[in-house]
């Protein structure tokens, strides 16, 4: 009989064995995978665990000259909802209400949002309150999202966007100065390392060490914001006025280049970037430094400076206009077919005569006035600092297809281009005593290790002070004798060159129509502060640079010369210069 | 056996207080194990670290009264109640099924809501009820294992073909798994001829491989037990992050508390992945204080099954330490990737109330047994048998 009754010993002792071997199987197995290859388990445990953030580092700020913030940093947050990591309808709940609260955005509306995301994550805002965002990471609910992003603001509103630029998505400058400028407003990135749950979120009480970002460096420029403001409003209000299809102002200071204003347009809304549209990329670009034009007789500036300081005329030289010339095969009149038999350098200018120029040319010949030319910066970039700087085209008799016509229709700017920039540039230099100075933006730079501080930088004297102080006469006898009188101000004695461009046609010649009306001028008479620069493109009422952009050039100088407190002039009759 | 067997003089003695000691340590490591892979989730999602701990510890409390009135109960009326306690369970498992009883959570209907009572899982008691049944036909009238022939094969089949299928329509794989092989250690011990059992597992092992390839999910755990690394972040994903918990934990663990592995890498880090988070936390060490502390239960067990004082007392005794054993064996199984991942809680230590109290109430069933056999192993089995 069985020592037992009930069930076989043999089997349970089967049984019992089957499971100790499956046991001792699992055992083994384990030992294995903990002990020998737990270094390898190790490793991707920590591979996974680890995250590593980067923490964007505070912007630099822009400021004008006097200091006053345009375009500051703020850290926000950009908040997603990922419906991958709620773990309940209630959690899910929790999140979307939490979410709502903190964006002011309804719970409804963003539930159905994520409905229609399909459970991909769902951006609900990039641009949510530093603090605000702050206090919704402290909820740690599963399934928000959030991350830092440096978002740019503008207390000016728009001002001055076009040579500003814009930051991207990243934070990184794109356009402008932003762009040329970046590496000094970026400062650096810090790091964050901490250990990660499945989902990416940091664990509770899990291990964290940070090396903080280094905050990047302001940047101070030459801009003024008040002139910047003015400028801008004047040039809207023109563009307006006569239909303008776009135009550049630009205020300099003569005596050291440094920029005081500079506007464009077109031009874009820093606060509402749409470049989706590859026609909105058009309008990015900083067109006072970008764009090539011809300037027509603002240029002739810059041919009686070089005659005078060649010894050649004075502003009492005389020569007989009697008709429209004939150079080789073209007939080259003046713009309103008047002629005025003999006149003075001074009369040339104020008739901004043709006819007077095509005369000059050929008393200058090809060798000085090209070299002069070149003296004056045109030809090559201002260096100003800004990339995407043109340098403008003149042909001089080195090259094949020049042509002694290029001669004689370059002395009244045509044939030739320039950027309003270089203009500018060589206009100041033309008042400041005959110096070129090279123009900036920058005053200085601020950054956590100290101030760099940019100093006008002399580039050559092109002119002796002499002609300078005769150009300066010259100039204010064209604004003040002028039939129209259209750039004067009153109380104050001004000087200043319009001038009417005819535009280049792509498919050879000129338009027939357009014209850009143009000024260059400077104020006040005794001691100049600024060079203005004003061009306004395609005007549609009145194609005349008198007509069109001297009354933006008179506003201007006189708003600034309020600003500036400078005492009126009134009653000073102005010095008569006799060489 | 023969009809001479002489009126049973039972010993109420006291019952193995070993092996309750032994239960009483696992089930605290899976208090610890509990919380500590919970308070992070716990936290996040209830605003309470405890959340998950104090519902294990209620279901713990639930468990021990059962335990309590199982030692209390004489096990021998589970014999008579075995039809009704069968029948129950069949209801339960139909009504789960049903919409408005069943509810369901990661893809699966296993859960039985009863107006305001907590929702329990039917199928960890009708683990029982199946041991149970069993051991009550299979010690009834005939002896049908013993028979000889067919050896009630056919109703057996029969039997376990309807629990199964509805389990399996929840679906429950490693449910049915433990069902079928705690079954058939209960048919091979019930003294069943070795052509049933080899018909039994034959008939097991094909039903298996028609599951495994008749759904899509359970290809993948098939193809991410042979390969995980084949497709980390899909279905390679889980297996993956049990075996990083294991293998990072090492020889003595990272520390209670310290898994960084239950931060929603593993998926069900408390319930049928718990054993990962221990040996993650308390290396391979802990591993062997857990693996030993079961096979002391079965190694008890296996005593009480030899001390048992009648058939019924053996087979369900039997039944219990099979159940306990096979399922831990499988849960570790799939963890360490030695066979493939079935959704199945470790005893007495993943969360989750209803397999906590229905094994704890085995336990009692269990202890039941073992105070009324002698203290010998010879005893009362020297009374009654011999000649």
């Amino acid at each position: 009989m069985n020592k037992h009754p009930h069930l076989s010993p043999l089997r349970l002792h089967l049984v019992l064995f089957f499971m100790g071997l499956c046991t001792l199987g699992l055992v083994v197995r384990t030992g294995f995978l903990q002990i020998a290859q737990h270094q390898e388990f190790a490793q991707q445990a920590d591979d996974t665990h680890w995250s590593r953030q980067t923490v964007p580092a505070p912007r630099g700020m822009i400021k004008d000259r006097e200091g006053n913030p345009i375009a500051i940093a703020q850290t926000r947050w950009e908040v997603s909802l990922n419906p991958a990591q709620f773990r309940s309808a209630a959690a899910r709940e929790r999140a979307v209400a939490a979410v709502a609260a903190a964006t002011g955005a309804s719970p409804q509306d963003i539930q159905k949002k994520l409905e229609q995301a399909r459970d991909k994550p769902l951006l609900v805002t990039d641009n949510l309150e530093y603090a605000r965002g702050k206090a919704l990471l402290g909820k740690s609910l599963p399934g928000i999202v959030a991350q830092e992003r440096i978002h740019r603001t503008y207390p000016e509103g728009n001002l001055a966007a076009g040579l500003l630029g814009f930051v991207g998505r990243d934070g990184a400058g794109l356009t402008g100065v932003e762009a040329d400028f970046n590496p000094e407003l970026a400062g650096s990135a810090g790091t964050l390392v901490f250990e990660r749950d499945s989902v990416g979120n940091p664990i509770p009480l899990g291990y964290r060490s940070s090396a903080p970002p280094a905050p990047g460096a302001d940047l101070v420029l030459t801009i003024d914001r008040f002139i910047q403001r003015v400028v801008e409003r004047e040039l809207d209000a023109a563009l307006k006025k006569h239909g303008a299809a776009g135009g550049t102002v630009i205020v300099m200071q003569p005596h050291t280049g440094a920029i005081l204003a500079m506007a464009s347009r077109p031009s874009f809304d820093l606060r509402n970037l749409a470049f989706s549209d590859p026609k909105a990329m058009d309008l990015v670009r900083n067109r006072a430094v970008t764009d090539l034009y011809e300037p027509g007789s603002t240029f002739k500036l810059i041919t009686m400076a070089t005659a005078i300081n060649e010894g050649l005329v004075t502003p009492e030289t005389t020569y007989f206009d009697g008709g429209p010339v004939i150079k080789y095969g073209r007939a080259l009149d003046t713009w309103d077919h008047k002629h005025f038999g003999t006149e003075t350098m001074t009369e040339l200018l104020l008739h901004s005569n043709n006819v007077g120029a095509v005369w000059l040319s050929d008393k200058l010949e090809p060798e000085r006035f090209y070299q002069s030319l070149k003296r004056f910066g045109f030809g090559q970039p201002t260096q100003v600092g800004l990339s995407g700087e043109a340098g403008g085209v003149f042909r001089t008799p080195k090259d094949q297809d020049w042509s002694p016509i290029d001669l004689a229709t370059n002395a009244f700017g045509q044939g030739i281009t320039m950027t309003p920039l270089q203009l500018a540039t060589a206009v100041s230099a033309i008042v400041n005593g005959g110096t070129l100075m090279r123009p900036y933006l920058v005053d200085r730079i601020e950054g956590p290790e100290g101030v760099r501080q940019f100093k006008p930088v002399a580039v050559r004297q092109v002119i002796s002070a002499e002609t300078s102080r005769t150009m300066r006469y010259m100039m204010n006898q064209t604004v003040e004798k002028s039939s129209v009188k259209t750039a004067t101000v009153a109380g104050f004695h001004v000087g200043g060159k319009t001038g009417t461009a005819t535009v280049p046609s792509p498919s050879g010649g000129y338009e027939p129509d357009a014209t850009i009306a143009s000024i260059v001028g400077f104020f006040p008479y005794e001691s100049p502060r600024a060079v203005v620069l004003v061009k306004i493109d395609r005007p549609k009422d009145s194609p005349w640079g008198s007509q069109v952009a001297s009354p933006v050039f008179s506003t201007v100088a006189r708003e600034l010369l309020v600003y500036w407190r400078v005492p009126p002039s009134e009653g000073v009759r102005v010095a008569r210069i006799t060489p | 056996m023969n009809a001479a067997v002489p009126r049973l003089t039972i010993q109420r003695g006291s019952p193995d207080y070993l092996l309750l000691a032994l239960v009483a340590g696992l089930i605290l490591i899976g208090l610890q194990a509990v919380y500590s892979a919970t308070f992070a989730l716990a936290y996040t999602e209830y605003d309470n670290v405890f959340y998950f701990l104090l519902r294990q510890g209620l279901w713990a409390t639930i468990g021990a009264l059962l335990l309590v009135f199982c030692l209390w109960l004489d096990y021998r009326i589970w014999k008579l109640l075995s039809p009704l306690v069968v029948l129950m369970a069949v209801v339960t498992l139909v009504l789960v099924l049903l919409p408005g009883f069943g509810s369901t959570q990661y893809g699966a209907t296993r859960w039985l809501k009863l107006g305001p009572l907590p929702p329990t899982q039917p199928s960890e008691f009708v683990k029982l009820a199946v041991v149970i049944g069993l051991a009550a036909w299979l010690s009834g009238p005939g002896r049908p294992a013993a028979g000889g022939g067919k050896g009630g094969l056919v109703p057996l089949a029969l039997f376990l073909g309807i629990v199964t299928a509805l389990i399996m329509k929840q679906p429950d794989l490693g449910t049915t798994l433990v069902i079928l092989m705690t079954a058939a250690t209960m048919y091979f011990l019930a003294g069943a001829e070795l052509r049933s059992i080899l018909a039994l597992v034959a008939s097991g092992l094909a039903g298996g491989a028609v599951l495994v390839m008749g759904a899509a999910y359970r290809m993948e755990r098939w193809q991410s037990f042979l390969d995980p690394w084949q497709d980390p972040a899909g279905i390679g994903f889980h297996i993956i992050q049990l075996l990083v918990a294991l293998g990072s934990g090492g020889l003595f663990g990272l520390g209670i508390g310290a898994s960084r592995q239950k931060f929603f890498y593993i998926p069900g880090a408390h319930t049928d992945g718990i054993f990962a988070i221990i040996g993650e936390e308390l290396g391979f060490v802990g591993v062997l204080v857990v693996v030993c502390l079961f096979a002391a239960v079965v190694y008890r067990g296996a005593l009480v099954v030899k001390r048992s004082p009648d058939a019924f007392g053996a087979l369900l005794a039997t039944g219990i330490i099979c159940w306990i054993a096979y399922q831990t064996l499988i849960n570790i199984g799939g963890i360490t990737r030695s066979v493939p991942l079935t959704g199945i809680p470790l005893p007495f230590i993943s969360y989750g109330g209803s397999s906590l109290a229905a094994t704890m109430a085995a336990v009692g069933i269990l202890l039941n047994i073992s105070r009324q056999a002698s203290t010998s192993p010879t005893g009362p089995l020297r009374e009654r048998g011999e000649p």
